[in-house]
């Protein structure tokens, strides 16, 4: 950033692919830095509490990169994604605890269940404007909600399912300490990291981005429209299934409003948004920002005793996100740099 | 006898109770360069949409060499060379210069062809290399209509339609891009579909135009038959010799 | 046979209820039908709106002793004038096209409205009371809440009132022909930004008064607003979002049809059917039965 500033002072018109290079490196050396810090964190004499809050930000990180695919990228803004985040918990949990099926297994139970279940909602939806696709996953997702508190014996109704606890289990993908799953959460959005990088770099992603900019220019360039939505919205579901795999492994339970509730399906949208949506850094920078100003927030609440007051510290960062900034931090940032995509 | 480009066949459409196309028949052959034009209202962004595949016709027919694609999906038509621009330039505004005709060279290149060798092709071909790593929001006007025809005839074009091109350029800007799809209709073979509503615009241009009026096509001919063509005077003038009056 | 007699009784009896009910889900929506037909302008926060309404009611009931239905006309200007803030500082820029950004920003005034209520008025659920509630009317073999008839009594004539409005008095006219065409009633001399910002401030008022009214029978809490949301909107899409009495008639529909689940199926279950209803309408008619072209 530096480098570009002092050039443009210089009177030097640096192309903007030098810009964009040296800005990738930077990028590329910050990430590195981050993620050795967050890695080594648990040979550190740190307690506890900041390990799990540590996990909690990284699945939370990796919830909002999945959705990051569909919505960044692909311009489809899911409010429904809990959708898949509820089939990915209850399928794991219910696999598990009925049919003794190791997490390793049953995880991929949930991410088939939210693939067909994105099938099917996408093929009534997708060939209608945005807003109304939006509405539709609303819809899809509180009769999740009612659904999942019915069908009792199933689900646990409305007190939700708690995982058999088995203590440290590799095959149970138990533990009881935040350690593991701190790898874990970590591998998962270094994971999602390179993959939104790939497909932002592949004939995939230029024709995600293509449709997302204009539909109507995209079909007339020789792009299959709603075979391209349809493609973002699976692979979006197949991610956010699997890391509700994590997810489940990590909190042990799940309850109907926290699986497909408004409030936790918007709270998954706000890291790309603040972050930059269709960027790969995006979703990191902006979950990052997110849950320190959310710990914060609710440290000094309970100080006035106040409690959920990071709902609204999301509610004001979303109107200025929105109103002010919206391509995000990553966005705004790269305004100076020129070329978006790959970062 | 070169092959027949596109064939329309007694197209017609209805929006309710208002016709926009009546009986509407014609046919291009390959290396020709045709001009559409009517007043408006004569249902030329109708049959426009119609025959790039944003729109189904309530009857007739349209043929590309030989096949009925009436109902073929805009983005296959693309696929298969048939190539349109907008009235309002439309580009994918996020992306570069290259990208945007990218998007284009990798749905359509033809086998055995590098897409990078398109699009560095398609850049050298409209002169857009300087512009390449820009992004549309950059570019003046000008620029933008030729990154759009880049866009169209990437990976494989054989047929061109173009929206109003002129529509916002200035006299010497039109001429250049006249000039540039002529280039392109004399070097590639390119068959090429003007539409327009302003006839001068064309005059240079065509030797071909399609007059159409009141949902029906009035007038084909050459540009000098139809503008003597007393259907067409009355059609574009008629109202204007009633107020002389 | 007395099985069928019983069975049909129980259905009527969950029609009717469900058309009391559905009138006041009508005209909890009419607001957002409005506001979307003027300025097409998706307020998610609409249900924040209603639920400060239904505040007003708990704090008139409670806190002065006061029936809510007295403090109707105070719930709408109160709404009103906070819509106008609203639309001023947020919505005013997305004007005329229903934006993804613009959804966003309507969700972040939700967040921020629901906090703010759970700040002021804390998260338990409130109740407000009024003379009517807790009595019931037989008529035969049917019984009915008191509060609820009046309530649709009050949703009627509400309704009624703004369907007059517009359709009668030149304001409303203005308002159609920007719903209409923004452009062309600019052309014709109609300052499209105070017919804007008043639809709005109307759009709001009519949240605040819904929920006055909806908190005689139904409790209220600072989340409230989200679970309203859902058959809001379902009531709109039906309805056709820009069509006042279309958007009544969809409230209807809801209330209907989520009273027949309950009884034929499961309370818990009851908004399925609405949600499935929403999401095949979305998919084979986004303009509902009476709705505007949708954009």
């Amino acid at each position: 950033m530096e480098a570009a500033v002092s050039d443009q002072a210089a009177g030097n018109a640096t192309s903007p692919a030098t810009n964009a290079a040296s800005a990738h490196r930077r990028a590329f050396a910050y990430g590195l830095i981050a993620f050795a810090l967050v890695a080594c964190l648990p040979l550190l004499p740190v307690n506890n509490y900041i390990l799990a809050a540590t996990v909690r930000a990284l699945i939370f990180i990796s919830l909002g990169q999945a959705w990051n695919v569909v919505a960044g990228i692909g311009g489809l803004l899911s409010l429904g994604h809990g959708v898949f985040l509820g089939l990915g918990c209850y399928t794991t949990g219910i696999l598990f605890n009925k049919y003794g099926i190791p997490p390793w297994f049953g995880v991929w139970g949930g991410v088939v269940l939210s693939l067909l279940v994105a099938l099917v909602m996408g093929s009534m939806t997708l060939r209608m404007r945005g807003v109304f696709f939006a509405l539709a996953t609303v819809a899809a997702s509180l009769a999740m909600v009612q659904i999942s508190r019915h069908f009792v014996d199933l689900t646990g109704g409305a007190d939700g399912l708690a995982l058999k606890f088995f203590g440290n289990s590799l095959w149970a993908a138990q533990s009881r300490t935040p350690a593991p799953f701190l790898y874990a959460a970590l591998a998962f959005v270094t994971a999602y990291y390179w993959i939104t990088r790939w497909i932002l770099n592949s004939k995939f992603g230029l024709e995600m981005q293509a449709v997302r900019d204009d539909e109507v220019a995209a079909a007339a360039a020789g792009v299959a429209v709603f075979r391209t939505k349809m493609l973002g919205l699976l692979v979006s579901a197949a991610m956010t299934a699997l890391a509700a795999g994590l997810y489940m492994q990590f909190y042990m339970a799940i309850d109907p409003e926290a699986a497909f509730g408004l409030s936790q399906a918007i709270q998954l949208q706000l890291p790309a948004l603040i972050g930059g949506l269709g960027t790969a850094w995006g979703p990191i920078i902006g979950g990052a920002i997110m849950i320190f100003l959310s710990e914060v927030t609710n440290w000094g609440g309970t100080k006035v005793g106040i409690s959920g007051l990071d709902i609204f510290v999301y509610g004001l960062m979303l109107l200025a996100v929105v109103l002010y900034a919206p391509k995000g931090v990553v966005g705004t940032l790269l305004r100076n740099t020129v070329k978006g995509s790959g970062r | 006898m070169s092959a027949v480009v596109l064939e329309v066949n007694g197209v017609a459409r209805n929006f309710g109770g208002v016709v926009a196309l009546r009986d509407v028949s014609f046919s291009v052959r390959e290396g020709e360069v045709m001009g559409l034009i009517g007043p408006n209202g004569a249902g030329k962004s109708t049959l426009f949409e119609i025959i790039s595949g944003n729109l189904r016709p309530t009857a007739g027919r349209i043929s590309y060499f030989g096949k009925d694609c009436t109902t073929m999906a805009s983005h296959l038509r693309r696929r298969a060379g048939m190539c349109r621009t907008f009235q309002k330039v439309r580009l994918f505004e996020s992306m570069t210069v290259r990208q945007n005709i990218s998007v284009a060279a990798s749905q359509c290149v033809q086998p055995g062809r590098d897409v990078q060798e398109e699009v560095a092709a398609i850049l050298a071909q409209l002169r857009l290399e300087a512009q390449s790593e820009r992004r549309p929001s950059e570019l003046t006007l000008a620029d933008r209509k030729r990154v759009e025809i880049g866009r169209a005839i990437a990976g494989y074009c054989r047929l061109l339609m173009l929206d109003e091109s002129m529509s916002g350029l200035t006299h010497d800007e039109a001429q250049h891009l006249i000039e540039e799809i002529l280039t392109l209709n004399r070097s590639r073979g390119i068959t090429v579909i003007v539409v327009e509503h302003v006839l001068s615009v064309l005059a240079a241009m065509v030797k071909r135009l399609v007059v159409l009026h009141n949902a029906t096509v009035v007038a084909d001919g050459t540009p000098t038959e139809v503008a003597h063509d007393p259907v067409v005077i009355e059609a574009y003038l008629g109202t204007k010799q009633k107020a002389l009056r | 046979m007395a099985g069928v007699d019983a069975a049909l009784l129980l259905a009527l009896q969950a029609i009717l209820s469900g058309i009391l009910v559905g009138g006041v889900y009508g005209v909890l929506s009419i607001g957002l039908s409005l506001a979307f037909g003027v300025m097409r302008i998706v307020n998610f926060a609409h249900g924040e709106l209603v639920m400060y309404g239904m505040y007003a009611g708990v704090i008139a009931s409670k806190n002065f002793g006061v029936d809510p239905l007295l403090i109707l006309p105070l719930s709408f200007v109160a709404m009103a004038l906070i819509g106008s803030v609203q639309y001023q500082v947020v919505f005013r820029r997305f004007v005329g096209q229903a934006t993804l950004q613009q959804l966003l920003a309507a969700i972040g005034c939700a967040l921020v409205f629901q906090m703010i209520a759970q700040m002021i008025f804390g998260a338990d659920t409130r109740t407000a009371t009024s003379v009517f509630s807790g009595q019931y009317v037989v008529f035969g073999p049917f019984f009915f809440s008191m509060s609820q008839i009046v309530a649709f009594a009050i949703a009627v004539i509400a309704t009624v009132l703004v369907e007059a409005l517009l359709r009668t008095t030149t304001w409303g006219k203005a308002v159609r022909a920007v719903a209409d065409d923004m452009e062309t009633a600019e052309l014709v001399g109609v300052n499209a930004s105070y017919i804007n910002i008043g639809a709005f401030a109307l759009s709001a008022g009519l949240a605040g008064l819904a929920g006055t009214v909806l908190v005689t029978y139904f409790p209220t809490y600072p989340s409230v607003g989200f679970s309203l949301m859902p058959i809001i909107i379902i009531a709109t899409t039906i309805g056709g979002l820009g069509s006042i009495g279309g958007t009544f008639l969809g409230g209807i529909c809801c209330g209907i049809i989520q009273q027949v689940t309950a009884m034929l199926w499961n309370s818990a279950l009851q908004d399925v059917p609405l949600y499935i209803l929403l999401m095949l309408f979305i998919a084979f008619r986004p303009t509902g039965f009476f709705g505007l072209r949708s954009e």
